[in-house]
């Protein structure tokens, strides 16, 4: 009986052989329970060792395996070929990235996006430790708790035809890890916050497509979470304008 | 060659790594701390952890309690003082967690909940659902960036330690994004690079965890303290090693067999489902060597279930369990048990570190899974190595900055730039040249078999010489392993390569560790010596590299407050 | 010894036809496309009502225009674009609002009826004055 076989079609870009990317592909052995992370690596270990893509977790958690398959970003460790429904499976490297080699992105415009959101609790004064933590109902946990599930993964910002058009643009993840920190009790630096996102290429370029929330594998709903940021960004304004000394 | 250089270079970006760099700048402004990490920080291991952080936060709880919980856990192989120590400190880091914005989670009463988990007496298990690591590791990372001391460099691959004058100098990194090895001046190195349950077949751990900073350390003259104590984690899912957190037995999940029996009321009739690792994957094993496991897909199992849970717990308290398992199993636990079964998970030994986070080695500290301190002896509690990654890391942390600052602020670059050229030779003229005859992937699979048949959860002496000698062979074949990626930017084979290397040095230590130990203690399990020898084996087994392979030594244990005694639960 | 590579990233260009990639991106250029129509539409009001001031003579050109085979297709067109821009605004409303308003499906759906409902009863009062019987003219002229 022959062993069942399955072709990928993955994207190549290796500057020392082509100045473009180019496809290959590849036929290797299929078993049903596989991913295609599973896969990738069958051809790094035993057909291609050249190929080169970035993996860790194998668990969906990392954040590091995301890929463009068959045109939709996905990880490439949660997506089973058995529920692939064309052969060659076309892989390629995240899209509105640019490309180091073959499926390497660089994404170091991410990483200082990041910084621009204040990602981190913002406090006028501290309560000393040892008074301990700082109150917080479940409930205003559940506030926040959704976007705080991301995983940076950025398939949002592959799936996002606004950052594809310009990245100059915040972005979905970005934005949603303000929404985050602006929706933590514990947090007093909204203004601040606020003034970092509420610009230009800040929150105001999205045009609520949407696709940032449907490919999200950890449903943080980051397209969700931006419209929220426009509402409170704008009533922020608002009452700056009409109550002026009370905005402070 | 650029030339880099810094107080304090911290290797690894996860739990311990980023605490540390948090506490080193916190102790002084002025210092110049870089976070090294092969890979960026969000994607370090602590990510995939799931439990919780274990800390006396509760009245009916008490530092003695936890301590000897601990130490009780750990065999009494764990250092007591150490224990003490760390006891101490763990509540304080949680509560600076939670200022830092972890999001814990709740009591009713707003304060930060704990849960039951395995080998504790009381709960005192702090968590955040049941993404406990992946919380952590991202308020950590987010909160570094808030301060501009603390530098990173990310997808840099540290090759090798450097010394001179018998003290820390810096290191040598592959910068995948430039292909070009670096030299790094530092006053101090601290070690956070985590385990090795990659030299196993069956792991829960991810692809990143090859003991890189333990091989360098065993490399640069320090011990490797307690090698041959590996975690088995009772509850992973068959085939992919996918770990379902001790939490789910928290929450009051039950471990059936073939018989849909609770088993364990036969092993640990007391504690159940929340005894310690090493007896529950005992357990697990000894049922299905006697017939009563489960057959399945990938081999024999048992079950978890969580069905009589209830799907309102299960959704708020075991979320990831329920997608992991939906997703990877193609089965929902509110409707039938999760087929488990015990594997790779922590290594209990690691890099010799005193309570400070000191290795014995001028300007070298380490701390986290790298590290062996030791507070978990010869079995690790479940949630106590996210509380030793904060206390430790913050320690290590602290230590480094008052040795850097302690030192004269002279240049230190000449000797590392040259020491890192020669590094430079020994990677690109040397291994990337290598055309060879073995593959990669063929030598890393037999070191990972051998590990998985002969230094398991049970052993004996003739398998561990068996696996001893499969490891030496594969060490051998490694010579031959040729790099057919020649580009040097961005060259995973490369750094496999590199990763392989440093995990057969490993591997040998833990072998030879195992080997000598003739006694079972924790979750080291030998069938020829079931009993446990405190009259010969009562220490710390030190494995120094020398030019033939390891040479063992032993540290005796210190012992505070609690005599050994009989390890019933 | 290492050589530096000169690593130029590539950059891919994204095609021009990116929204016919997959039925989400189309219909969202579709729904910003309703706005035109839905402009289109406010204009056509104004000029009728520009129209109407200018005289019976001339409504009465505009009315045959309006009521013609072209006008009515473009009608039927803005009328589909209108319901379009009015449902896709009202699905996407849940989303803007507060987090704790909008927290499960439930309430987003509560609030696209609700919408639904407002719009739909609008509508309705305003088709009804507009097509209401005339007055009846008192007995002796007005």
């Amino acid at each position: 009986m022959a062993e069942k076989t399955i072709q990928l079609r993955v994207m190549r870009y290796r500057p020392e052989r082509s100045d473009d990317p180019f496809y290959q592909v590849y036929t290797i052995p299929y078993r049903d329970d596989m991913v295609v992370l599973d896969a990738l690596n069958y051809i790094k270990d035993h057909v291609d060792p050249t190929l080169t893509y970035r993996w860790s977790c194998r668990m969906g958690i990392c954040g590091s395996c995301g890929a463009n398959i068959e045109g939709t970003p996905k990880l490439t460790c949660s997506v089973f070929l058995r529920d692939l429904r064309r052969q060659p499976v076309t892989i390629e490297p995240l899209a509105n990235f640019p490309i180091l080699k073959d499926l390497i992105v660089d994404i170091e415009d991410f990483m200082d996006k990041l910084l621009r959101v204040k990602p981190y609790i913002i406090r006028e004064k501290e309560k000393p430790l040892e008074r301990g933590e700082y109150r917080q109902t479940q409930e205003e946990v559940d506030m926040f708790r959704q976007q705080s599930l991301c995983i940076n993964c950025m398939l949002c910002y592959s799936a996002c035809p606004v950052y594809g058009h310009d990245d100059r643009f915040l972005g979905p993840a970005a934005s949603a890890l303000a929404y985050r920190y602006l929706q933590d009790s514990r947090d007093e630096g909204g203004d601040a916050r606020i003034a970092a996102i509420a610009s230009t290429h800040g929150i105001w370029q999205c045009t609520f497509v949407g696709e940032c929330s449907v490919v999200c594998p950890k449903d943080v709903d980051p397209a969700g979470a931006i419209q929220q940021l426009k509402a409170m960004a704008a009533t922020k304004l608002m009452k700056s304008m009409l109550l002026p000394l009370a905005s402070r | 060659m650029d030339r880099l250089a810094y107080d304090i270079v911290i290797v690894g970006g996860g739990a311990a790594g980023l605490r540390a760099a948090i506490a080193a700048a916190e102790a002084h402004k002025s210092l110049r701390i870089v976070v090294v990490s092969k890979v960026y920080p969000m994607r370090s291991h602590t990510v995939s952890a799931e439990g919780g952080t274990a800390a006396v936060l509760r009245d009916y709880d008490s530092y003695d309690m936890h301590a000897f919980d601990t130490v009780k856990g750990s065999d009494f192989l764990a250092d007591q003082d150490a224990v003490e120590f760390f006891v101490r400190r763990a509540p304080l880091e949680v509560i600076q967690m939670d200022h830092w914005g972890c999001p814990w989670s709740r009591e009713p009463d707003g304060r930060v909940a704990v849960r039951a988990f395995g080998g504790m007496s009381v709960k005192r298990t702090v968590f955040a659902a049941d993404k406990v690591g992946f919380h952590m590791l991202h308020t950590l990372f987010q909160t570094t960036l808030k301060y501009e001391s603390i530098e990173r460099l990310d997808e840099w691959f540290v090759t090798s330690l450097f010394t001179e004058g018998g003290k820390i100098v810096g290191v040598a990194a592959l910068d995948l994004r430039s292909g070009t090895i670096q030299a790094i001046g530092a006053k101090a190195v601290i070690l956070c690079t985590g385990g090795a349950g990659r030299i196993y077949e069956f792991t829960t751990n991810g692809w990143i965890k090859t003991g890189d900073g333990m091989a360098l350390a065993y490399r640069a003259g320090v011990p490797l303290k307690d090698m041959e104590f590996q975690q088995f984690h009772p509850t992973c899912l068959p085939g992919t090693g996918i770990l379902i957190t001790e939490a789910a037995r928290g929450e009051g999940g039950y471990l059936v067999n073939k018989d849909g029996e609770r088993f364990l009321k036969r092993y640990v009739p007391e504690k159940m489902e929340l005894g310690p690792r090493d007896i529950l994957s005992r357990a697990i094993m000894t049922e299905i060597k006697e017939g009563r496991g489960i057959e399945g897909p990938y081999g024999p199992q048992v079950h978890l279930d969580l069905r009589h849970l209830g799907e309102d717990v299960i959704e708020r308290k075991l979320p990831m369990v329920r997608e992991l398992v939906r997703e990877y199993v193609g089965l929902d636990p509110i409707k039938e048990p999760i087929p488990v079964r015990p594997g790779q998970h922590y290594i209990m030994g690691g890099i010799h570190t005193d309570l400070h986070g000191f290795t014995g080695l001028p300007g070298l500290y380490a701390a986290g899974e790298a590290a062996c301190v030791s507070i978990n002896g010869a079995n690790r509690l479940g949630s106590n190595s996210l509380s030793e990654c904060l206390v430790f890391g913050a320690e290590a942390g602290r230590s480094a900055a008052e040795y850097a600052r302690s030192l004269p602020s002279t240049t230190i670059l000449n000797p590392v730039t040259a020491l890192a050229k020669a590094d430079e030779s020994r990677i690109f003229d040397g291994l990337l040249k290598r055309e060879g005859g073995e593959s990669l992937a063929a030598v890393r699979s037999e070191m990972q078999h051998t590990m998985e048949i002969h230094f398991g959860i049970y052993r004996s002496a003739a398998g561990l010489e068996k696996g001893l000698s499969g490891i030496r062979a594969a060490r051998k074949r490694f010579e031959r392993v040729g790099v057919r990626d020649k580009d040097p930017f961005f060259n995973t084979e490369l750094t496999s390569t590199l990763e392989l290397d440093f995990m057969l040095e490993l591997a040998e230590v833990v072998a030879m560790a195992a080997l000598n130990r003739k006694e079972s203690r924790g979750a080291h399990s030998r069938t020829d010596f079931p009993k446990r020898d405190d009259a010969n084996f009562l220490y710390h087994s030190m494995a120094i590299r020398t030019g033939e392979g390891p040479r063992l030594e032993s540290r005796a244990v210190t012992i505070t407050k609690w005599q050994p005694a009989a390890r019933v639960y | 010894m290492a050589t530096e590579t000169a690593r130029k990233p590539y950059v891919r260009h994204r095609s021009a036809m990116w929204w016919t990639k997959n039925p989400r991106y189309f219909l969202f250029q579709i729904r910003e496309l309703s706005a035109v129509f839905v402009a289109l539409y406010a204009f056509l009001v104004l000029y009728q009502l520009w129209v109407l001031r200018q005289g019976a003579e001339s409504y009465r050109a505009f009315l045959d225009l309006w009521f013609s085979g072209p006008m009515v297709l473009l009608g039927l067109a803005i009328l589909g674009f209108t319901v379009l821009h009015a449902v896709t605004w009202f699905l996407l409303t849940p989303k803007v609002l507060a987090a704790r308003l909008a927290r499960s499906p439930a309430s987003s759906a509560l609030v696209f009826v609700v919408m639904l409902a407002v719009w739909i009863a609008v509508s309705y009062v305003v088709v009804a004055f507009l097509y209401a019987p005339p007055a009846p003219v008192p007995p002796g002229g007005h």
